[in-house]
């Protein structure tokens, strides 16, 4: 082969592609999605989806149904040291009209209708929530939906201000804990229950005194 | 002798250079081909569109639904009426119960697996649920609709499956239709090629083709459809080398999901996954023997035998592959015949449900596309499961389109009459429904979240919840103005604001003042209040506007959409705990993990007992005031809280209001802001309460805040009367600020 040959064969490769009628299919990579979309919510990565099979979705006992007066028992993995601030030795409460009149005894909720079977339902669902305890993003979904079935039902803003506080956004907690404070009248456990959280969410901020201020509050309703 | 032999080379040498060259050419072209199947196959193969999704619909025994809705969320899911339900996708309703095997999904929190279940229903409520081995259940969770996608600018759309989700029998009409010797040659199949080479010359014309399945999904997938001898000579070595690469199963399963089987305007139907859905709007695992036969005998020629438009051509093709299975003893002559017996079967071209929530979509993809690149949205397959209820959905858009229509033949020159309704839920802010325009398909302008109007009185209650923050100065009945007044302005012009009965009323309790909704009254109080404290308060309600503060706000001189006015009136409803109005729950990837999720936000913005008394005076605006008509539409006991808005001229109808779980707004108008005639009570209260009748609606269950007591009152002077005294009104009022002055008798 001579030169001109050798030109003749590059020649030809080059008009390669203009005879090619193909298209051009940009490779997908599902990890185009930049990390930080990943890091906005602990993915339940590795952790297989739970099953709820309809074995596990039959009626829950009427005795272990939820009566309305005792504590959420399954409030767990609060901070005990948020609970136990020692009493403030300069207290100058800050005047916050809104926040006091949340929760002080006054009439309770006026309901013509009994609070029936969603609150069998709000129990299976929280109680699932508490089983994923390690998937945070997985259990808030589960209390979401919780609350879309009974959504005046006081256990659910408690749950999850509860995950909130957990996942350290103590702003949003302390807004969740005042708006199922707003549920509550006349019912001193939670009363007592949502201002220690959110006197816990204001210490993480820093907010002397307010946490001071919901302390205050907290007490009035220990002993009852 | 070596000078004669180079002599012959030299003459042959041109022929010898020409079929080096070609032979090395050959390898180069073979050697790129092979590196481009590989590449492509084996990565993601298709830009996945978004899906999006309504909300599932909840099912617990005790659950106050009606079985008309639960047979409408079915039908919109696809589930078919039966004599007897066998398979997922049908139901049957007898008597007040609903028998439906349901199809199951996969959520983000957990699984939910199909079953048959049983139903039984009361007018109002779901009595109780049971499963297929008779045990009661205590709540189900239906599979979300979905509702649109968000595709790439090729508009190419995929509802991928793989080889286990396709029915019985299926594979078996694909391959005996299209390639009966698939499994045994080896991307080529030259009898074939024979075969239809001798058909073609016997019948003079191209009757029969002699591709096989590999050959056509390289046409399709790496090729393009142009007829050409370039194209063909490409296709051989490229199928060959796909089956050299891959098995049968593996090439299989990516033409069934790339075979092209319609158009539905832009969008292209490719893949078997998605032609089940737009020809039946089944899952293709649901699909019958009939079905499957219409499907695979549109691969000929989807346009000519579009089954909507040529219904001879598609039941003849159909047939014709029903007889070529019979033929060769794939299925037996009487199941032939039984097929043959069913008509089409196919729905009308809207049941695909894309595109069917222009509005809402909107409102979805305005904040991905603030979250997220276009590219991923588009070609990632992300799930994005939204709040859209279709049942309130439904109504919003019906009461819409009937009321629109009914006012335009009751009054002249009011043609064309638009609206736009937003619903969202009163204490989670959920957006459940939004209608831009009358026509609800219509994908044009969304007026429930760019139209932009002035909102009338609805701004009264603004004014009102300034005033009765303070309580120390204000409670629901200090006596408020209603004498003519004017009002300087900052041109030294002067504003007489008016009434609409043309009329003046004195001294009046400051809760009439929003029940008739007296403009003088309230532009008085809007004017002590101070118009920078009523913007401010406006702000924290979620709606921040950059106006100067100009006394004709106080009049509801500012422009706001449906979605604005609805985020102010859930903050009242919420008694005063401001929600993100959110479409969105969460989006997870293709693969079910969840990717984001939107948490329920909320603040509080204002005090509760501030919240409760203005809850009040809307409560009496409904029962006593502007808003007395709401009461043609629901019942007398059902507690309505809510506010007509009307502006200058009539240009515009509005409602706002709650009501049991909903908070909604309507409006109602011309684009082009001529007059019509409305009021808020003649236009936008009528698709309010249209709406809201249609819902089934809970109690409106409020708590009364600590602080507030309930007394007897004189609806004119104010004086408090003794609790007994039946011409006084029970009105709430903060304790410590309470009236003191009582009147001694009860007149």
């Amino acid at each position: 082969m001579n030169t001109r040959d050798c030109r003749i064969v590059v020649a030809l490769f080059m008009l390669l592609p203009a005879c090619s009628e193909t298209r051009y299919y940009p490779q997908i990579d599902d990890r185009s999605i930049p990390a930080q979309y990943d890091q906005r919510l602990p993915s339940p990565a590795g952790v297989p989806v739970k099953q709820l099979s309809t074995a596990t979705l039959a009626i829950v006992p009427v005795d272990e149904m939820y009566t309305g007066r005792k504590l959420p028992q399954q409030i767990t993995k609060m901070n005990p040291q948020a609970f136990d601030s020692e009493a403030p030795t300069a207290f100058k409460p800050a005047i916050d009209a809104s926040f006091q009149e949340l929760g002080q005894p006054a009439t309770p909720l006026n309901r013509t209708q009994p609070i029936a079977d969603d609150q069998q339902v709000v129990n299976h669902i929280l109680q699932q929530a508490d089983l994923l305890q390690d998937q945070p993003g997985a259990a808030i979904l589960l209390v979401q939906r919780a609350m879309r079935i009974a959504p005046r039902d006081p256990r659910v803003y408690a749950r999850l201000a509860v995950l909130q506080f957990d996942q350290g956004q103590t702003q949003s907690a302390e807004q969740v804990a005042r708006k199922g404070l707003s549920m509550v009248a006349g019912q001193a456990d939670y009363q007592y229950f949502f201002f220690k959280l959110i006197a816990a969410c204001r210490r993480l901020q820093g907010d002397q005194i307010g946490e001071d201020q919901a302390i205050q509050q907290a007490q009035q309703y220990q002993l009852q | 002798m070596a000078s004669i032999l180079n002599k012959r080379l030299h003459r042959r040498w041109p022929w010898f250079r020409l079929l080096a060259v070609m032979l090395v050419l050959s390898a180069m072209i073979l050697i790129y081909l092979d590196a481009w199947i590989q590449h492509r196959f084996e990565g993601h193969r298709w830009s996945l569109p978004a899906k999006v999704y309504s909300r599932p619909l909840e099912l617990f025994s005790g659950q106050h639904i009606a079985l008309e809705q639960v047979l409408f969320e079915l039908e919109q899911l696809g589930y078919r009426r039966v004599s007897q339900v066998n398979r997922t996708g049908q139901m049957r309703v007898r008597n007040h119960q609903i028998e439906v095997f349901t199809r199951g999904f996969r959520f983000a929190d957990g699984n939910q697996l199909g079953d048959k279940i049983t139903l039984q229903f009361s007018p109002s409520k779901l009595l109780w649920l049971k499963g297929s081995a008779n045990q009661p259940l205590s709540v189900l969770r239906l599979e979300p609709k979905r509702i649109g996608g968000i595709y790439p600018s090729h508009q190419q759309e995929r509802e991928l499956i793989q080889l286990h989700d396709l029915p019985n029998g299926f594979i078996e009409t694909l391959v005996e239709t299209e390639d009966r010797n698939y499994f045994n040659h080896h991307g080529l199949s030259l009898t074939g090629i024979g075969r239809a080479l001798w058909a073609n010359i016997r019948a003079g014309k191209v009757v029969q083709g002699g591709s096989t399945l590999t050959q056509q999904l390289v046409k399709n997938f790496y090729l393009t459809q142009t007829q050409s001898w370039w194209r063909k000579l490409q296709e051989v070595p490229m199928a060959l080398l796909l089956d050299f690469h891959y098995d049968k199963d593996e090439i299989l399963e990516v033409y069934l999901n790339e075979v092209f089987l319609g158009q539905s305007g832009q969008q292209a139907i490719h893949g078997f996954g998605l032609g089940s859905q737009f020809y039946f709007d089944q899952p293709v695992h649901e699909l019958k023997l009939h079905q499957i036969a219409l499907l695979v005998g549109l691969i000929k020629g989807p346009s000519y035998y579009n089954p909507r438009y040529h219904p001879q051509r598609a039941k003849q093709r159909r047939d014709l592959v029903l007889n070529l299975l019979a033929s060769r003893g794939v299925i037996t002559a009487q199941q032939s015949e039984r097929s043959k017996a069913y008509p089409l079967e196919v729905v009308p071209m809207h049941s695909l449900n894309l595109g069917h929530y222009p509005a809402y979509m909107d409102l979805v993809k305005a904040q991905l596309q603030r979250d997220y690149r276009s590219r991923d949205l588009s070609t990632q397959g992300l799930q994005i499961f939204t709040n859209l209820d279709p049942w309130v959905q439904h109504q919003a858009e019906t009461s819409l389109a009937k009321v629109a229509a009914q006012l335009e033949a009751d009054y002249a020159d009011l043609t064309p009459l638009q609206g736009a309704v937003v619903v969202s839920h009163r204490d989670s802010g959920e957006l459940l429904a939004v209608v831009g325009d009358r026509n609800s398909r219509y994908a044009g302008f969304n007026r429930a979240l760019y139209s932009r109007r002035n909102v009338g009185s609805l701004i009264k209650p603004v004014i009102h919840l300034a005033a009765l923050s303070q309580p120390q100065n204000y409670n629901l009945v200090s006596l408020v103005d209603d004498s003519p007044l004017s009002v300087k302005l900052a041109n030294d012009s002067d504003w007489y604001p008016e009434n609409y009965d043309q009329k003046s009323h004195g001294q009046i309790p400051l809760y009439k003042s929003l029940v008739y909704s007296y403009n003088i009254a309230n532009v008085r109080l809007g004017m002590a209040v101070g118009v920078q404290q009523v913007l401010n308060t406006l702000g924290n309600l979620g709606v921040a506007v950059d106006l100067q503060p100009y006394p004709s706000i106080l009049l509801g001189a500012i422009p706001m959409s449906p979605l604005d006015v609805t985020r102010v009136y859930q903050t009242i409803a919420a008694e005063g705990f401001n929600n993100r109005l959110q479409p969105i729950r969460y989006i997870t990837r293709v693969d079910g993990q969840l990717l984001e999720q939107y948490h329920y936000k909320v603040k509080q913005v204002a005090g509760s007992q501030a919240t409760y008394l203005l809850q009040h005076a809307l409560q009496r605006v409904t029962r006593e005031g502007t808003a007395q008509n709401i009461y043609r539409y629901l019942p007398k006991q059902q507690t309505v809280a809510g506010k007509t808005g009307t502006t200058n001229d009539q240009r515009d109808s509005w409602f706002a209001g709650f009501t049991g779980d909903y908070v909604a707004t309507v409006w109602m108008g011309r684009d082009d802001a001529a007059p019509t005639q409305l009021t808020g009570s003649s236009g936008a209260l009528k698709v309010w309460g249209q709406m809201m009748s249609r819902l089934l609606l809970p109690e409106y269950g409020v708590n009364i805040p600590s602080g507030i007591t309930y007394l007897n009152i004189h609806p004119d002077t104010g004086q408090v009367l003794a609790q007994d005294c039946a011409t006084g009104v029970k009105l709430p009022f903060v304790e410590r600020f309470a009236p003191q002055k009582s009147a001694t008798t009860c007149d």
